[in-house]
């Protein structure tokens, strides 16, 4: 099969086998790649959770990847390991100190995985929380489950979101469809990268009032 | 003046106030914006430190600017504020407890100002380490001191950055020029946009026994 970079599968999958082994923050040489119409899955062993989440981006670097199915485990070693215990108060303290993340956001650590929970005004905040503990020692999960709570009534919300889209030298706004349905919004369309992907899904969030974005896009498979 | 964008210098500037106050996350109360040639100068003050780069940040995701000039001040609010004995018992458990900074880095804070010392292997070890106290309360701003000491003997730099810039999907390979001298690598041409100036400056990153990168890539116009 082909795609937008003239790739075959066993090319995308050379490519991002080279790329994991490229990105110097990836210890693990335990990771296998498949390829199937550019659908990259991950397999095998990480030491930590942080490499899980750079493992993905690493793929999603690779020109010819539409997506990644990460099935990645984390196996902490050693010196990573920590109690649940101290990686809570490691993790409170984080939150308490982090100028971006919400207050009053709970923790639950369970055998090295967080569950964050509370309320944020912005995805912005809810992701800072995330961030804040994601790469904190002997962690190999995190579960954000930080609700959003609407504070502004949605008004323009369409609009507004394709102006930002437009004024983006990332997207453009080109082909991306922005439906809102009360305090959601689906976007949906054909773009280039996950970068432009992810930007476009930022802009969405960005919309006051906006309580879920359901981010449909799909990276390009022809020209 | 013109660019791909086909935008004015007076619609540049209209845009990045407009993606300023759009954005939850930058606090652009006290921001000026003005523009030339497409270049955009931030002025004013900001609450944090994080202010600074999350209003850098968003001039650069607009269409037709090619570069941004952050002269941002940072005037702490009154409730950000702690003691720089704090900020720094803060800034220690933060890098101690990161996965990917190493313990040869330590950290020190002057009037909220936090320097990082020591060494590091690889850049993005460097890169976290910064990242790590950035965001903390109280911060004005962060002065990173740490170097770079490869173990590694570079071998096919050039050939194996040109490699990681055609695997990628958003650079465009062929505008690239790499240049290395010894440990150092060159990176020139013209590309589309910020992301694309961030995704090669990671890959020359990347080259084992890279020691500097220096960052000639202009933005298209």
């Amino acid at each position: 099969m082909f795609n937008f970079f003239e790739k075959k599968d066993t090319q995308i999958q050379n490519d991002v086998m080279s790329e994991l082994r490229w990105d110097q923050s990836l210890t693990s040489d335990q990771i296998t790649v498949s390829a199937k119409d550019g659908v990259i899955t991950l397999r095998g062993s990480v030491p930590h959770y942080f490499e899980k989440v750079t493992a993905e981006n690493a793929a999603k670097r690779v020109g010819g990847v539409r997506a990644v199915a990460d099935e990645l485990e984390v196996a902490l070693v050693g010196a990573y390991e920590k109690s649940d215990e101290d990686i809570a108060k490691a993790a409170l303290s984080a939150l308490k100190w982090s100028y971006s993340a919400p207050e009053g956001v709970q923790v639950i650590v369970e055998k090295g995985w967080i569950t964050l929970s509370g309320v944020a005004d912005w995805d912005f905040q809810k992701c800072a929380a995330k961030n804040a503990v994601s790469q904190l020692l002997g962690v190999c999960g995190v579960t954000n489950n930080i609700v959003i709570k609407v504070m502004v009534q949605p008004s323009d919300v369409k609009t507004s979101i394709e102006e930002a889209l437009k004024r983006s030298a990332e997207s453009e706004g080109r082909k991306i469809k922005v439906v809102i349905k009360g305090d959601k919004v689906t976007l949906s369309g054909d773009v280039h990268s996950f970068t432009e992907m992810a930007e476009a899904g930022r802009a969405a969030w960005n919309a006051p009032g906006v309580n879920l974005v359901e981010n449909n896009l799909t990276i390009a498979n022809e020209t | 003046m013109f660019n791909m964008f086909d935008k004015t210098d007076t619609q540049i500037q209209k845009d990045v106030m407009t993606e300023l106050k759009w954005d939850p996350s930058v606090s652009p109360a006290r921001i000026s914006v003005t523009a030339e040639d497409g270049i955009i100068t931030l002025h004013g003050t900001v609450p944090h430190y994080s202010d600074k780069t999350r209003a850098e940040v968003a001039a650069q995701r607009v269409g037709g600017v090619r570069a941004v000039a952050d002269e941002l001040e940072v005037n702490l609010l009154e409730s950000y504020i702690r003691s720089d004995e704090d900020i720094a018992k803060a800034a220690a458990t933060a890098l101690e407890w990161s996965y990917q900074v190493p313990s040869s880095v330590s950290v020190t804070v002057d009037r909220a100002w936090i320097y990082l010392r020591g060494e590091t292997e690889w850049e993005y070890q460097r890169q976290a380490a910064r990242n790590c106290v950035s965001s903390l309360m109280g911060v004005r701003g962060v002065t990173s001191e740490i170097s770079l000491k490869s173990k590694i003997q570079p071998s096919g730099i050039k050939i194996r950055i040109e490699e990681a810039l055609k695997r990628s999907a958003e650079s465009d390979a062929q505008k690239i020029k790499v240049e290395v001298a010894g440990t150092q690598v060159t990176l020139s041409g013209t590309v589309h946009s910020f992301s694309e100036i961030e995704d090669a400056r990671f890959a020359a990153w990347s080259a084992p026994g890279v020691m500097s990168v220096e960052n000639d890539l202009r933005l298209s116009h």
